[in-house]
């Protein structure tokens, strides 16, 4: 991974191998973040031809460290309005790795609207006219792409919603089966790619070989250490495995954080009928699996295959936020109808969690009931379609909301919440209001004791603890993020010193480096410092990092909660 | 209200019953953890091992053997949860300033709930892992639920 392929579009498309230069060292959220901090105008369109589309492996991807395939797309975000990095599972980070490229960055526009399909093999690069594949769906994109190019291959592809640049699209990778299932979900990145006039990327590693550590031996230590303390724990070596991440439905809503009917209420009593543990039961018992990895190399394979009642696939496993974004937000408990509304958004491409919010709020507005299946098919269809209505819903929440007259918008820096209260969960309320992607439950996720640590210890019974802990949290997460490590493996590293000791010395043993935590911590920061400078310069103040007034007004039965952290100490969580 | 004291439903069925929550009796006096180890048939090593998450009318408890049960409570027993907020809702978690507003119960009990018995659900991992336990005691199904 020593170059970046950059390719500049305008009236003739162009492209060139450049070395790493200031990037070198970088990879993933820290890569996608720096070069759009460094190469971007903050004030330019996001759909304009000032902004970059970069997507970048994980520094670990295409080694042989485990569950190290995870893909950073960055960009000034449509839906936000600053900066956005989205990442996703599938093949596509460990061939990209393996063709050498830390990143590629898709610049300018696309000639007259032109649609190409971006072709890169261990030969060079070929820009080929998307033809026939303009128009279609995800899934009928890659049957084409696989009939051309085989299936060896990994494939990142947009849907209708891309095509159209609305501003809830995003950019599918294909799994291991060489399925659309995985989504740069978040931010709308499809518009972007198909701004910058690309409908699919052909990646094509044959040739190639597996990335090699500089330290073979200690490398291969700590992989071997780092795989057994993912497996002895009970989240990353049970849970996970057994249930995928929709075994929090029923546990968030006995805790009353569980969203409603639009964020209305705090449980939801048909939650057995949706939860992951009855979603495994029902997949294994017609056939389909309950565990399944989203890549090569997965060792807790959260994900699994969703079939129908004759055991016909119809989508992967869908995930806990799709689950409850289509499902409780919008009053419905039937696990057909969200696997059903689960492929329609990979197909079209687009984001669950910003539909299913969006849905929720239409709803809301009186389009149709909540509970309504089938209504909320049709609303979903009418986005695939492109009509006027579903071009407005397939913009996301706030901008539905605006249209429909609705207060109760969901959303932080104009993206929709998943799917956690903050008025029950204030911890997470304040990674909501203060990430600098907008709402997201991913960004404060990453949870070692011993960064917290070297972040400053945190007592977690002073009131100040929450804000210290979003803080630290999110130093962690964008760090993690960099290293193109599910994030998954937050648990064992939480839980067992040796697996954190046994994660940094992976990343040691492969760069030959003597990395402690604190240089982790010193990297979050960084990575955290540039999203946040480029904000800024998009226009961001502290007003920016607020919760909706209305989760400090209305209360979340069953404890009757508000939101009650002040702006002041929202104010403290980047003061470092 | 049915007992039931063996697998007769299907599995999915079943699941869904248990997690939506079952009545089942507790001795007089009875902490959250001899409830446990009783009807679970853990040891209290295995229970630290087994069941991280405890949830009690809507609260989280770290201190379970300082609570007493009553007619009418709700205890959900789960494994360890996934996710920053799964994290934070662990018993004792280093995490658990996050969560201030969910360590206290809800004030209220389940009238539903038969006299000295109370609704217990199980999820994740001690759902699949105890269900057997719990059918070898015996439990009592809502009236709309078979
Ligand atoms: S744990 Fe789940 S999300 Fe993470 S890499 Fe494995 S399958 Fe993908």
């Amino acid at each position: 991974m020593d170059k970046i392929l950059r390719i500049k579009m305008g009236s003739k498309p162009e492209f060139s191998v450049e070395k790493l230069g200031d990037y070198a060292g970088l990879g993933g959220r820290a890569l996608t973040s720096k070069v759009i901090f460094s190469e971007v105008p903050p004030l330019c369109h996001a759909i304009g031809p000032e902004n970059k589309l970069v997507i970048a492996p994980g520094m670990m991807s295409g080694s042989s460290a485990a569950i190290s395939g995870r893909l950073s797309v960055g960009c000034k975000s449509p839906l936000t309005g600053g900066i956005k990095e989205s990442n996703a599972g599938g093949q596509a980070a460990q061939v990209l790795a393996r063709l050498g490229y830390a990143a590629i960055i898709l610049e300018g526009d696309s000639p007259e609207g032109k649609l190409y399909t971006l072709v890169i093999n261990k030969e060079g690069v070929k820009i080929v006219d998307a033809g026939k594949l303009v128009g279609l769906g995800n899934y009928a994109t890659v049957e084409k792409l696989i009939a051309q190019y085989g299936e060896k291959v990994a494939y990142m592809s947009i849907g209708s919603a891309g095509e159209r640049k609305l501003a809830a699209s995003s950019i599918a990778v294909t799994d291991m089966e060489l399925r659309p299932t995985r989504h740069c979900g978040r931010g709308g990145v499809g518009a972007v790619m198909a701004a910058k006039g690309f409908k699919a990327i052909v990646l094509d590693d044959a040739g190639c070989s597996v990335r090699k550590p500089v330290e073979p031996e200690a490398f291969k230590a700590a992989n071997k250490e780092f795989i057994a303390g993912i497996k002895k724990h009970a989240v990353s070596g049970q849970g996970l495995p057994a249930f995928g991440t929709n075994v929090l439905a029923n546990v968030i809503n006995e805790a009353g954080g569980f969203p409603v009917n639009n964020f209305s209420k705090g449980q939801y009593p048909n939650v057995h009928k949706i939860s992951g543990e009855t979603q495994a039961e029902l997949e294994t018992s017609r056939g389909g699996k309950a565990t399944h990895g989203c890549h090569r190399g997965c060792v807790i394979q959260c994900s699994g295959t969703y079939v129908d009642k004759e055991g016909n696939y119809v989508t992967k496993q869908p995930e806990y936020e799709t689950v409850w974004a289509h499902g409780p937000n919008c009053g419905i408990d039937d696990l057909d109808a969200i696997a059903l509304m689960d492929r329609m958004d990979d197909d079209f491409g687009l984001d669950t969690i910003e539909m299913g919010a969006t849905i929720a709020v239409a709803m809301e507005a009186g389009l149709c009931e909540f509970g309504d299946v089938q209504g909320a098919i049709k609303l979903l269809q009418e986005v695939g379609d492109g009509t006027s209505l579903g071009r407005i819903l397939g913009s996301g929440a706030a901008v539905a909301a605006k249209a429909f007259g609705i207060e109760r918008a969901p959303v932080v820096k104009g993206q929709a919440m998943p799917a956690y209260d903050p008025r029950a969960i204030q911890g997470i309320g304040v990674t909501y209001a203060t990430t600098p992607q907008g709402a997201d439950h991913t960004a404060g996720y990453a949870i070692a004791t011993n960064i917290l640590k070297v972040g400053g210890f945190v007592d977690p019974l002073k009131p100040q603890g929450q804000i210290e802990l979003s803080r630290n949290l999110q130093i962690a997460t964008a760090a993690i993020d960099a290293t193109g490590m599910c994030l998954f493996i937050a648990f064992p590293i939480l839980d067992q010193p040796e697996t954190f000791q046994a994660y940094i010395d992976l990343i040691n043993g492969f760069f030959g480096l003597k990395m402690t935590a604190d240089d982790v911590v010193a990297l979050g920061k960084n990575i955290l410092t540039w999203e946040r400078d480029f904000n800024k310069g998009a226009g961001f103040t502290k007003e920016h990092d607020r919760l909706p007034m209305y989760f400090k007004r209305e209360k979340l039965s069953p404890h009757d909660a508000l939101f009650t952290v002040t702006d002041e100490e929202l104010d403290e969580v980047f003061n470092w | 209200m049915q007992f039931v004291e063996s697998n007769s439903s299907d599995g999915v069925q079943l699941s869904m019953n248990l997690q939506r929550g079952v009545f089942i009796g507790f001795l007089p006096g009875e902490t959250v953890t001899a409830f446990i180890l009783r009807v679970l048939s853990l040891c209290e090593e295995s229970m630290k091992r087994e069941v991280q998450t405890l949830i009690l009318n809507n609260g989280c408890v770290d201190e379970p053997d300082a609570r007493t049960l009553v007619s009418g409570d709700t205890l959900v027993l789960s494994g360890a949860m996934p996710g920053l907020v799964g994290a934070m809702l662990r018993s004792n978690s280093p995490i658990k300033a996050m969560r201030q507003t969910l360590s206290a119960s809800v004030y209220r009990t389940d009238p539903l709930v038969p006299e000295s018995m109370i609704r217990l659900k199980l999820f994740n991992t001690v759902l699949t892992d105890h269900k057997d336990d719990l059918l070898k005691v015996g439990f009592y199904l809502e009236g709309d639920e078979v």
